[in-house]
């Protein structure tokens, strides 16, 4: 033990607690960093600033501070309000129609749904290819294949140059 | 500098926290708030866009980079949860050492490594007495070299901040004094 440190044993880190509600509330928080990114990078790409956004909402700035924190619980209705505002869509429950998909589609798809580790490996292997010219890639030069796994839910990616 | 306000307990006697007077948390509680936090990542990411383009992370996406680092961040935390859970925080971290430019002579500089993958998340402690370690800080590296990034040289000086905060509030003999770095890929449980 060392000497003078037993002072501080009532000084609990708030590590633990909140490392167990981010685990506990890991499925919708997923879902919240995907939607926090996609407004920031639209807000960034617009020149829009967060205080503006909020003006043009009618919220306060921290409640925009704390959407695109990726930690906000979102209501339909504050993503609907967001989504009019940009001009985008941030959420979708379409689900794909046949197996010759859209590439962005695919990669959005995995990035959205945490299996960017896999995209991500994808990427590098592919990156000359897809990583600037994503949405020049087509179903002419690349043959798709895309299903879902009706257990996991694990979207199957495969492509062939 | 920001000067060291608390110290908080993780597991006692054998892991603590350093808060400094600039951070609504302590070090441990902060770092993993912030690789949470995806405006907090993307700003970082923005910040460091030229680092990403390189050959090295194949000019990756800041969407990607942040996606990648809020899966790393929960990997690690299971990691160390579990490591803690178990009471082997100690014997279950293999170090590896800091490079001795990057710290002073009488300490022990290492990292520590976990399972596998290439992660960027960084834990920075100080040990006393090989048994009680005192979390100074963090970052995500994404360079050789602590030094090629100021958020990483600045934690080098919270470092060395910390062992002077040790030295003058504890006692202890100085020669049992480490300095180390810790990441998920080769935290071992």
């Amino acid at each position: 033990m060392i000497k003078g440190l037993e002072k501080y044993n009532s000084n609990k880190s708030p590590w633990k607690d909140q490392f167990e509600k981010r685990k506990a509330n890991k499925h919708w928080l997923r879902k919240s960093q995907s939607i926090a990114l996609s407004i920031l990078e639209e807000i960034k790409s617009k020149g829009i600033s967060q205080k503006s956004l909020a003006e043009h909402i009618g919220v306060s700035p921290q409640q925009v501070n704390k959407w695109v924190s990726g930690k906000e619980n979102f209501t339909l209705d504050s993503v609907s309000k967001i989504e009019l505002a940009l001009g985008v869509e941030l959420i979708w429950c379409e689900k794909p129609k046949d197996s010759s998909l859209d590439l962005n589609f695919l990669f959005d798809a995995l990035i959205n749904q945490s299996y960017h580790d896999f995209a991500q490996e994808y990427l590098s292997y592919k990156v000359g290819r897809l990583s600037k010219t994503r949405k020049k890639v087509s179903k002419t030069e690349y043959e798709t294949s895309y299903s879902m796994d009706q257990v996991s839910g694990i979207p199957n990616l495969k492509l062939v140059a | 500098m920001s000067r060291i306000v608390n110290i908080f307990v993780v597991q006692e006697n054998s892991l603590y926290s350093v808060q400094y007077e600039d951070e609504e948390l302590d070090s441990l509680a902060q770092l993993f708030d912030n690789w949470s936090n995806t405006e907090y990542l993307h700003d970082y990411f923005e910040k460091h866009k030229d680092k990403l383009e390189s050959d090295f992370y194949n000019n990756m996406s800041i969407k990607s980079a942040v996606l990648k680092t809020i899966s790393e961040s929960e990997r690690f935390e299971d990691l160390l949860n579990e490591s803690i859970e178990n009471g082997i925080v100690l014997d279950g971290l293999k170090f590896k050492n800091l490079s001795k430019g990057e710290t002073s002579s009488n300490l022990i500089s290492s990292k520590a490594y976990g399972p596998s993958g290439k992660s960027w998340l960084r834990v920075y402690a100080i040990c006393l007495s090989s048994k009680t370690f005192f979390i100074t800080g963090g970052g995500i590296k994404l360079t050789k070299e602590m030094s090629e990034m100021e958020e990483l040289e600045k934690e080098l000086k919270k470092i060395n901040q910390v062992r002077d905060f040790l030295k003058e509030n504890f006692v202890f003999e100085d020669s049992d004094i480490g300095v180390f770095e810790i990441d998920n890929d080769r935290l071992i449980l």
